[in-house]
Formats: structure tokens, sequence, C-alpha cells
């Protein structure tokens, strides 16, 4: 009984005070769409970067002169080096040729003799992507009996972490001032429905009504402001990406969690602001 | 029943009432008077437990602000009866819904509903308005509104707060007339007025205050 009287009063609320109702909805479908977005840019960025450092390769040049024997077993012991994830075998000759292919000159024909040694191209395992962690395995494998020389990109795996640092401290940034905003807002307007009902609060205390049943209707009524706000965020960043997927970017990351978070989201947002503001005029008649 | 021991009260600062002692018995019907400000409605306030004093004591039968919890005030607020000058009700809810509320709240099933809230209504004589809402009532079937609303939980006794201050003359009277029959019947009420004339119609006990101060009985 009690629980339908609150369903009935939330609905009766919403449908009496529509242009408050309907302002708090669109605060809170913005805000979310302004976070939601932020956070798929951020997702689709992290992965951007995730692929390209999966192309991250370091380059082991042997000592000249090794066997084969001696080649298998530096092999063996570069595959068995913590960080290692796939190594492949480059020979002097094909050296000579991935030359040729890049700068359509043959090596024998400019210095009589082939200069390239044989070398392993390794690929890092993901925890071994970042700066410190590719510098200590250089140094490993350097450390390595017929190792000559270990290289690989710094630069552009120093700019690509740079980078990366940058766009997480931004996203975190811009979405905590986003979140931060995006609560004082829908609080503002759910405070707005409320106060607008102020009235009813006072007659309901004066006739007995204890704080929680004169609660519950406004937490209804936040609840369903946050569901309908957020949903409509929510669908709108799905048809986005969707969009986006079959017309600009095929690789576009978006998960269903990131839209039920939203969701989530938006019906916390709506409780807890609901919860607070019926507070202040629980404590003010 | 409601007993008042030299209660201080202060709001924003500013003194409201001072010493203020006195007791109003079972049954009984007493004028408060005064002009605007002097404390009336605070006195209204204090016994509802919408405002707690500074010091004193304020006893509801049993319950003292001394002792109150936050919890029990919504209970004992089921004991009292209270209307107002601009009889505060629910624009958007018929007549029938108005008084409903206050059995709403307490959880009352739906045929306990109508039935108190129709004989409520036809002691005040409204039960023939029922489906009807605020806008379409003059000022004084409103306010009988808001004592069918009051009396629903058959209060001990009754709080008007100015009851006849948006009335005409004929309607104040018939107000008064209501309230006076309530009396017969059992339920004590505690009327704040400036309207000094209404008070020589039905003659009672009356608290005079001014300046936040009981200036005689």
């Amino acid at each position: 009984m009690s629980f339908f009287f609150s369903l009935s009063e939330s609905l009766r609320s919403m449908t009496k005070a529509r242009m408050a109702s309907i302002l708090s909805i669109t605060s809170i479908s913005l805000t979310l769409l302004l976070i939601g977005g932020f956070v798929l840019t951020g997702l689709n960025l992290h992965q951007w970067i995730t692929v390209v450092r999966e192309k991250i390769e370091m380059e082991v040049f042997l000592e000249t002169g090794l066997d084969e024997q001696k080649i298998d077993q530096v092999r063996a012991r570069i595959k068995n080096t913590k960080g290692v994830k796939q190594i492949n075998f480059i020979s002097s000759e094909n050296a000579a040729r991935r030359f040729e292919n890049e700068f359509g000159e043959n090596v024998y024909e400019v210095l009589a003799f082939n200069p390239f040694p044989p070398s392993f191209i390794i690929m890092l395992e993901e925890s071994y992507r970042s700066p410190q962690k590719i510098e200590e395995l250089k140094k490993t494998l350097e450390a390595l009996p017929d190792i000559d020389e270990v290289i690989y990109q710094k630069p552009l795996i120093d700019l690509i972490d740079h980078y990366l640092n940058l766009l997480y401290v931004g996203v975190i940034i811009i979405c905590m001032v986003v979140i931060v905003i995006a609560i004082v807002l829908i609080n503002n307007t759910i405070r707005l429905t409320i106060y607008a009902r102020r009235d009813i609060i006072q007659i309901m205390r004066l006739v007995g009504a204890t704080e929680g049943f004169i609660r519950r209707p406004f937490l209804f009524e936040g609840i369903f402001q946050g569901l309908i706000g957020s949903t409509f965020a929510a669908l709108f960043l799905y048809y986005l990406s969707r969009i986006v997927e079959m017309f600009f970017y095929p690789d576009i990351v978006y998960t269903y969690h990131i839209f039920a978070a939203i969701v989530i989201f938006g019906i916390l947002i709506g409780l807890i602001s609901a919860f607070f503001s019926v507070g202040k005029y629980l404590r003010r008649v | 029943m409601i007993q008042f021991f030299n209660v201080n009260l202060t709001l924003n600062k500013k003194p409201i009432l001072r010493h203020i002692t006195f007791t109003i018995g079972r049954g009984e019907f007493v004028y408060l008077i005064g002009p605007s400000g002097a404390g009336k409605s605070s006195i209204l306030n204090l016994i509802n437990f919408s405002l707690l004093p500074d010091s004193g004591t304020v006893i509801i039968n049993k319950d003292s602000s001394a002792k109150i919890r936050f919890k029990q005030i919504p209970y004992i607020r089921r004991s009292l009866g209270v209307i107002f000058q601009d009889f505060k009700l629910l624009s958007d809810r018929n007549v029938f819904e108005n008084v409903a509320l206050s059995l709403r709240v307490q959880k009352k099933n739906r045929s306990e509903i109508s039935k108190r809230v129709l004989k409520a209504l036809t002691d005040v004589r409204l039960g023939h308005r029922r489906n009807q809402y605020p806008r379409d009532l003059s000022g004084g079937e409103q306010q009988r509104v808001a004592i069918a609303r009051a009396l629903i939980n058959e209060p001990f006794i009754l709080l008007a707060d100015e009851p006849t201050g948006n009335l005409d003359p004929a309607s104040a009277l018939e107000i008064l007339d209501l309230l006076e029959d309530i009396n017969r019947r059992g339920t004590a009420i505690l009327m704040a007025t400036h309207n000094y004339s209404l008070l020589k119609k039905y003659p009672h006990r009356t608290l005079s205050i001014e300046n936040g101060v009981l200036v005689n009985e």
C-alpha cells in the first residue's frame, strides 16, 4: 500500500511539475552524454595506443661468425628471457635482402661484402612495453654472451609513453570535472523539482508522516529521472558508436558495460540527489 | 496534557518567547491572542514539535521536549490536529484525497480510509463535495476540509492558527461555530487569533501574549 502510494505520488509529481522534470531529465542526459563521450574517447585512444605498442620490437644483433649451433643457443637464451613474447631470426642474407627491398641497393654491389650481422627481432610481452621495462630488457639481453648490440626505437616509445600518460591524466581530470559539474547540476535541478513540492512535504509532516514515508516518493522520482535521462544518454551514445563504426572507423571500441554503467550512474545520481535535497526540506519545515 | 514550563525560544538570535508557563487541560477551549509577531504561531509550533525550546520544557501528554527523540515526533503529531489561516490544502487533489492524506501517511487500508474520510467530511458538512477540488470551494469550505483532515485521527487537541484570518465575517463565524461544536464533543482547542471580536461570541479562557511574553490569563 505504502509502496504503491509512493509510486503514484512520484508519477503524479512528475506529471504535475512536467517542465521541472523535463529539465531534470535533460540535464542528466546531457551530463551523462558528456561523461560517456569522454569515457568512450579515452577507451578508443587507449585501444589505439595499445595497437601501436604491440608493434614495438627490439632487434638483437649477434656477433659475426657464429655457427648455427651457437645461434640456436642464443635463440634459446633470448626465448627464456622474461619479457620476450616472440622472436624471429634474420640471417645476414635476409638482412641484405631487406636492405635491398628498403633502399633499392644491392649491398654486395656497393661494398663487395655483406656487413649485416645476423639478428633476432623480438616482440615484447605486454608488461614489457613501457620505456623502463624495455630498457631493463635491453640491458639483460646485452649481458648475454655472443650478443653484439641491442637496439629499439627509444624516441618513439618515449613519445608514446609521454602522450599516453597525458591522455590518462587528461581523461581522468576531465571526467572528474564533468562528474562534479554533473552532480551539482543534477542536484540543483532535482532540488528545484522538490522545491516546487515543498507544500506537500510540509503538510505530510504536519499530519504525522515519518521521514522515510515523505522521502520515498521523491526517491522514486529521482530514480525515474535518472533512469530516463541516462537511458537517453546511453542510447544516443550507442547509436552514435554504431554510426561511427559503420561509416567512419570500423575498429571503434564500445562495450555494453559502458552503457550499463551510464544507466546505473544516472540512477544513482538521481537517487542520491533526491535523498539529500528532500533531507534539506525535512530539516527546514 | 499540554504544559509549558518557563519556555524560552530564540530564532536567528532574536528572542521570540520568554518565560512562557501555562497548562491546557483535556477538553478545554483556549484562545491565544496577541498582535502579529507576538509569538502565537511559535507556541503552536512548539506544541507540534516543529520547534524545540532553547530552555524550559514543553510536555504533550507524557512526551517532554527535553527527552523527545526525533523519530517519535511524527507519532506525536498524529495525536494533534492543526489548521492554518491559508488552509494548506493540496490544489492538485480533490477534497477526499486531501483529507485521506492523514490516513495514507499511517498506511491505513483503503476501506478504512474511505469510511473515516466520509465520516469526517460528513461531520463538517462537506460529504457531498468530496470529489471537488479546493479551487471549486469557498474559503469557509476549504477551512472545513482542513478541519476534517485535522480531526480524522481524533486528536485530543486541535491547534488553530488564525483559522478565520482569510475568511469573511459570516464564514469566520461558521468556522467558530464548528470549532465550538468540536470542542463540545471533547476535543480541546487552542486557537491563535487577533480577531478579538470573535471571542465575544464564545467566551473562553484566553492567553494573551505580547512581544513573546505571556501578559495575562
